[in-house]
């Protein structure tokens, strides 16, 4: 049977996964004490779900994520011979608080699940123009392009690019699309470019 | 510091990478096996693709909440309300000749622990408080302003009524002190001088013409006007209410009898390094007092003194136990 373009784990990840990203990045720094090594350790927790064949079993995957970021620590420590017990100490306050109930959680704060919408909002207008096209209002690829007067090469880049920039900043790349405040900040720095 | 920029550009390279395979599979280009091959070649790849495809889908989900929209023409405002019931994110759009500054947004936004005081365009003043976004766009008809996050004091001054969104809520605003704040999906409105009233949710009146057949919530000061996914209601703003709305205006944070997990979740809203409670039993105990928000030694403090509990520095954050 051909492996599809989307599969079923794809879907999984966009719907459960991704979402609390930035809370992972927040555990893996607690855990590890180093933006590097936090980095390192989801996405070797990523890279592992996708190769985990129960995935679809899993019941809370945002406990999952967060107990095999301890155990990829834990492994890696190991592995390097580093015996911090002040380091053991302190995860497992820390487990009491991951594993807890969701009103135990710390919410907003640092959190930086930010609103695609609000994103979209930012993208540059070419771009935007096509991702809204063709992403929210449903129009046609090559309607877009025909009424744009571009090439289907085009039209292509820009979603590509659209995506790309919205992916990041998604993802807390704070370089793909600055806030106005930020741009006006850079601009001043730069000398008023 | 190479490193870093080492592994940031090899990140980007593969985000553009995965968006380029997400267009091209959308637009029915994609040459299947090829993308196999790239996908198959790095587990950073086939995250990658999964987090072009995420944020995909999240934008679909959204498709139907208003948003601000940085450029607007008439042209596709029509277009929009057609195609989506609504004033919808289609307005996103610009359409050539509309594209002066004066339909721009402008916004704001504090950090964490940070309070910001702005002038709006007519002279009204508006203060966000901790991790907060405000958006706005002033002209000769128009007074809109967008909570995109957190919580705002405005001060408004007369003039046409003052929209305010939050979520895909609304309220009107008149000349008065307002205190908004988002909480999960609900926007609250404490009037403390003026009125605010709520719009409808189910508000197609722009388009059929009809009129709004609900009756219109009204808060007067010392009541909140509570906009949530159920009808807007209207309720008297507790004394505390009202304490702390006044309070983070001065940089500080008042408890009257709440439990330590409200309040220690309160408190971490202006912390970056936030205090965790790690015994499920004291989240419950009653707390009370006036804080500085920026430091919370006094607050830590207090609740040894006063309650017996242990706080201790962890990673950066604060610990309480018995």
């Amino acid at each position: 049977m051909p492996v599809s373009i989307v599969r079923p784990i794809d879907i999984w990840f966009a719907d459960h996964i991704f979402p609390h990203e930035q809370r992972f990045h927040a555990a893996a720094l607690r855990i590890s004490g180093s933006r590097d090594e936090a980095e390192e350790l989801v996405q070797e927790a990523f890279a592992r779900l996708f190769e985990l064949e129960g995935w679809a079993a899993i019941e809370d995957p945002r406990a999952y994520v967060v107990r095999m970021l301890r155990h990829i620590a834990i492994e890696r420590l190991r592995r390097r011979r580093i015996i911090d017990f002040r380091q053991f100490a302190d995860t497992d306050h820390l487990t009491l608080a991951d594993d807890a109930p969701d009103q135990h959680r710390i919410a907003a704060g640092r959190e930086r699940l930010r609103r695609v919408s609000d994103l979209i909002a930012r993208l540059p207008e070419r771009c935007r123009t096509v991702f809204v096209r063709r992403r929210i209002q449903g129009e046609s690829s090559q309607e877009i392009a025909r009424d744009l007067g571009i090439s289907q090469s085009t039209y292509e880049k820009r979603l590509a690019r659209a995506i790309e920039l919205l992916s990041r900043s998604w993802q807390g790349d704070e370089d793909a699309l600055p806030s106005p405040d930020k741009q006006a900040e850079t601009a001043r720095r730069s000398g008023g470019r | 510091m190479s490193i870093f920029n080492e592994k940031q550009r090899r990140k980007r390279r593969i985000a553009r990478e995965a968006a380029t395979w997400l267009a091209r599979h959308d637009s029915g280009t994609i040459d299947e096996e090829c993308f196999h091959a790239w996908r198959g070649a790095s587990p950073e790849h086939a995250i990658a693709f999964a987090r072009a495809l995420a944020v995909w889908r999240e934008a679909q989900s959204k498709a139907d909440a208003d948003i601000p929209l940085p450029f607007q023409s008439r042209f596709t405002r029509r277009r929009a309300a057609a195609a989506i019931g609504g004033m919808g994110m289609a307005g996103l759009l610009t359409a050539g000749a509309f594209t002066s500054r004066a339909y721009a947004w402008d916004s704001s936004h504090s950090g964490v622990g940070e309070c910001k005081r702005l002038i709006l365009p007519d002279g009204s003043r508006a203060m966000l408080n901790t991790d907060s976004e405000m958006q706005w766009r002033f002209s000769d008809d128009e007074r809109s302003l967008w909570i995109v996050r957190g919580e705002v004091g405005l001060e408004l001054v007369p003039g046409i009524p003052a929209r305010i969104h939050g979520l895909d809520r609304m309220a009107s605003l008149s000349q008065g002190r307002f205190n908004v704040r988002l909480e999960g999906t609900a926007m609250d409105v404490t009037v403390l001088s003026g009125k605010a009233s709520a719009a409808p949710i189910s508000a197609p009146a722009v388009i059929t013409g009809q009129p709004a057949t609900a009756p219109v919530a009204i808060a007067s000061p010392n009541e909140g006007l509570l906009l949530s996914a159920v009808a807007p209601s209207v309720r008297k703003a507790s004394p505390q209410r009202l304490a702390a709305t006044i309070a983070w205006q001065q940089g500080e944070i008042v408890f009257d009898n709440e439990p330590l997990q409200t309040a220690v979740r309160e408190y971490n809203r202006y912390l970056a390094d936030k205090i965790v409670i790690a015994d499920p039993d004291l989240t419950g105990i009653p707390v009370g007092g006036r804080f500085t928000s920026t430091d919370p030694a006094d607050f830590l403090s207090a609740l040894e003194l006063g309650l017996g509990l242990r706080a201790t520095r962890s990673n950066g954050g604060y610990v309480l136990t018995r």
